[in-house]
This record gives C-alpha cells, structure tokens and sequence, in this order.
C-alpha cells in the first residue's frame, strides 16, 4: 500500500469544521441535505454506518487524561464496546480489518427475490455487474416473500466452497438462509461418490448500498444486439498497451465502430449494419463514447458463455451490456454489465 | 561403485532428474566425486528412432553429511496412534484439500472410530467440513479424552470416539501430491491433537511415510 501525501483529511477536516460552525450557528441541530451530501462524497459508505450507530446508541463514552488525549468509547451492535481514538485511524472491529487492513473487497451482495437469485458486485464506482439465476435453474426454490432477503457476502469463499468437490465433478447443492446475520449454509455432495459430504457456513454481511447508476428517465439512444464470440474476439484482440476504447455509434453507415489506440498503432472495426456480427441495430443520433478498456474485459468471461450480447447507451452515455448464459437444457441465467463512461476533460 | 550408505541433502535437483524417467530401461545410482561430491545418475533410455539405447547422466552436487550427524535424520520415535484409518482416494482428498487451502492454512483433521474422517477448516468468514463416511478403521486405541473447550462438538457424535489433530494445510496437501504414483489405500494414523503420519504401501514395495506434527495453540 503506498502511503502517500493525501490531501482528504485535510478536506475531511476543514469541511467537519465548517459544518460543526454552521449548525452552531442555527437554532436546529439539524445537518442539512447539502452537509450530508459533502460528508458522503468524501466518506462515502462509512458516512451512513457510523449514522446507524449514533441512531442506535446515541450515548457514548468520551474519556479525556489530564495530558489532553482523548478515548471515545462506541457501543457496537452485539453488545461489544469499541474504544477508539480521535485522528488515530485504528478501529478493533472486524469491518475495519475486513474493509481496511485487508481490503477483502470482493464481496458481492446476495439477493434472494421471489423470481430468483441476484448477486452483484462493483468495482470502484464505475462498473456494477449482476448475474441472475432465474428460480426454475432449481429442483426447489423458497424464499419467504415478507422480508427482503438481502446480504453481503464473500464471492471468493462462495465460489472455492461451491467447487470444493473440483469443477470437474458434477455435485449436488441445498443452500439455506435462516434470517438476517445468520450465515448461508451450503451442503454439497457429489454425485460419483456417495460417502462424501461438505457442509459450509459463510458468515454474511449487512449490505452495503448499491449504486444506483441508472435513472428510471433515462431512455437508451441505442441499442445494438452483437454476436458475443465476435465482441470477445475484439476484446481479446486489442493491443494490450491500449487502455481506451472508443464507440461509435451512428444512424448512418459506418453505424458501429470500434477504436483503440495502442502505443503506436490506431484501430479501427467498422461494423456495418448488415454484418451478421450486428443482429440488430437502433440508434436515434450519432453517439462517440470512450470506456476503459479494463472495465470492458471484465465482461470477456460471461462472453465466452452466451450466444449473443445487447448494448444499451443511454443518454448520459451509462453502457450496459446484458447477456443471456447459456446452458444445456432450457433453462437459462443472465448476467448486466454496467459501465460508466470516461468523461472528457 | 561405491555403496549408497552416506546420507545426502539436495533432494529439489534429483526430483527434476526424475522427470525425464518416462521409458527407462535401467538406472543407476553412483556417488562420484567430480568437482564436488555427485550423485550420478546413468539412464538407459530406449531410442524411439533406432534400436539402439541412449544414455543419459546426470550429475548432481550433493553434500555428504558426516557420521556423528546421523542421528538427526533416524526415523523419529513416536508414541503409539489412537486411530488408524484408511483414507478414501487421495484423488478426492487433493482437490478438496486444495480448495480449503485458499481459505485458511491450517486443517483440523478428525478420525471417529466408526468410519468416518472429517476435515474442518475456520477461515475468517467462513467455516467448511467435509465428511468421508464407511472407512475402514484399522485400529482404535480406546475411549479419547475430548473434554476440553477446544473440542468443537457436534452434537450426534460421541466424542469419546472421536480423535483429532491440527495440521498445517501446505503439508498436508504436499502429501496428496503421490495420488498417481498408486491407488493403494493410505493409512492414517493420529495421536490425538499431537501427530497425524500418513503411510502409503505401493506395490512394488516402496513405502512412502509422513509425518505431519500437530498445532497446539
């Protein structure tokens, strides 16, 4: 981890302060719209957990030495008391080793809808990826339809514990989740051996808040259904020293074209309309959109598995690209793939 | 040629020797003194494009370990197993002992005296066993003492009957690495929370023994 010379808390602090000025001044101690939104763009998920814990337990323990160091004590949910330190960025709970000291951020967030499965996961804030698994991919699917089914948990560990038998070997599955803060419970049993069994408990998470990167006003401007092996093609193709990748998007010929610029070369695929690549094609105006690169290989996996992809730009150029997994019966899963434009500066 | 009897280090360097072993006709083994003390391998190969055979010689430096420093290398004297028990394929341990070793980098590898083997791991977010039933137990050494706090009980085994130890995951699954050399049973024996020796009988008489020391916090 490269620690260098951040200019946040700087920021953190003297915007603390001005608020700490403002609500003084003001009759209600109350933190404005625009004060909570300052304190979120610089703490972003914290913000709204450390304000669960003041709702929750409002009362807290400040000890102060005669030396002026001062110890804040913060009651935690399971009945553990936290000590803290003011400016000393150190917390004993397990979130913060979890958030902080080991950056386990791959954790994705489990939905259990009454239709199916959800889990998402994002990476920085511009990328959100979903995958579906409808309830008929299971011989048997409950799901109780009063409370929302929702928690974060580690993708990592679900993914080693589901393949514990090796990916090779065919294995029966029963996941059960009790109620909210329990762990989800996995048993697996493979089907070539019937003395064998694994039980996994993975302890889950409160989840955090998901980006809502779409508006329900936004209308696409296009919307293009390509053949997924040729767009895997094209991913798998560019130069690796390229990090951009330009789209443009346009009603009239050359309606779909794709350009990289590596470190001494410029590409350029121009897809015509009536290319068997492009199975549908729709676009109102012209459109040229710049994404990285990296943010567009992290579909390549999902790729390889589906027949066909559809893009959507929208009008804040948001691209989203959806993809129905293929399987070999009739029964399907599918997968979003949401990823912000790079901005001109 | 002088008789193999002098004990020696280097065993990374003979391990990729080996690997051009694929159809020998014969091999020998000489100790040899070329720069350095050698352990010269001659292989005799069979060509695949006359009929003639092709030699091969391998020399590789080893140090000679003296007389008075035998001792450290004896087979060590370990107490009497609890439990003896045969392992289900090591196949089928590798790939589940593989996985586990992601999450966490120690097993805990219990044996009940009815059959069944199970290997737990606690990670931080996470805790996985597995449960190999209908094992062969070899040989069980009397009622356990599982009295203490440590022991996870799970609530329908007796726990008098069940012996445990932890072991370092790496090891263990650098043992599973032998799964091709044969599909003879493995036998595992375990001293209740100190060893765990896996003990495997080819059948061309080799046997292969490991003993893995448990971790007591």
């Amino acid at each position: 981890m490269r620690i260098s010379e951040s200019k946040i808390p700087v920021i953190a602090e003297s915007i603390l302060k001005q608020i700490e000025a403002r609500v003084k001044n003001t009759n209600s101690n109350q933190l404005s719209d625009e004060d909570l939104l300052a304190l979120h763009s610089i703490f972003g998920v914290t913000l709204q957990r450390s304000l669960e814990i003041l709702e929750k337990h409002p009362k807290f323990i400040i000890y102060t030495n005669p030396k002026g160091r001062t110890l804040i004590e913060v009651q935690g949910d399971n009945g553990r008391c936290y000590r803290v330190f003011p400016k000393i960025n150190f917390c004993p709970c397990l979130a913060f080793k979890n958030l902080v000291i080991e950056r386990k951020t791959e954790s994705a967030v489990f939905c259990a809808l009454p239709e199916g499965l959800k889990l998402t996961v994002e990476e920085g804030k511009c990328v959100q990826a979903s995958a579906y698994i409808p309830a008929d991919n299971f011989t048997e699917y409950h799901v109780r339809d009063d409370v929302d089914v929702i928690f974060k948990i580690s993708l990592a560990v679900l993914a080693e514990c589901l393949n514990i038998f090796g990916s090779g070997e065919e294995a029966s599955l029963k996941m059960y989740y009790k109620c909210e803060g329990s762990p989800l419970l996995l048993v697996l049993q493979p089907q070539s051996f019937r003395n064998v069994m694994t039980d996994c408990e993975i302890w889950s998470q409160t989840p955090d808040s998901m980006l809502e990167l779409r508006s329900p006003e936004e209308t696409d401007v296009a919307k293009l259904v390509v053949r997924a092996g040729a767009l895997l093609a094209v991913l798998g193709d560019v130069e690796r020293s390229a990090d951009v990748l330009e789209l443009r998007l346009q009603p009239e010929p050359p309606h779909f074209t794709i350009v990289t610029y590596g470190m001494q070369d410029r590409s350029c695929i121009e897809v015509p309309e009536c290319s068997d690549t492009l199975q549908s094609f729709s676009c109102e105006r012209e459109l040229t959109l710049k994404y990285q690169l990296h943010h567009l290989r992290l579909c390549m996996k999902a790729l390889a598995i589906s027949n066909k992809v559809v893009l959507r730009c929208s009008s804040t150029g948001l691209l989203l690209l959806q993809l129905k997994l293929e399987r070999d019966d009739n029964k399907h899963m599918f997968s979003e793939f949401y990823i912000v434009p790079l901005l001109d500066d | 040629m002088k008789t193999l009897d002098q004990p020696l280090r280097y065993y990374g360097n003979l391990a990729r020797s080996f690997v051009s072993l694929k159809n020998v006709k014969s091999l020998k083994m000489k100790l040899t003194k070329k720069q350095c003390p050698c352990l010269t391998l001659e292989i005799e190969v069979p060509s695949t494009t006359s009929h003639q055979t092709r030699q091969i010689v391998h020399d590789i430096p080893v140090a000679v370990v003296p007389w008075k420093n035998w001792p450290d290398f004896y087979e060590p004297r370990v107490p009497d197993p609890d439990i003896s028990i045969e392992l289900p394929s090591l196949k089928q341990l590798r790939t589940t002992i593989d996985r586990m070793r992601t999450m966490a980098s120690e097993v805990m590898v219990r044996a009940s005296a009815g059959g069944q083997l199970i290997l737990q791991i606690r990670a931080d977010m996470a805790k996985v066993s597995t449960r190999f039933k209908d094992l062969n137990v070899a040989h069980f050494d009397g009622p356990v003492d599982n009295s203490d706090p440590e022991t996870d009980s799970q609530g329908n085994e007796d726990s008098s009957e069940i012996v445990q130890c932890r072991v370092d995951a790496k090891k263990l699954a650098l043992f599973l690495n032998v799964d091709h050399i044969s599909t003879n049973t493995t036998l595992c024996s375990i001293v209740h929370k100190r060893l765990v020796t896996l003990c495997l009988q080819t059948d061309d008489n080799v046997k292969l023994q490991c003993f893995i020391s448990g971790i007591v916090y």
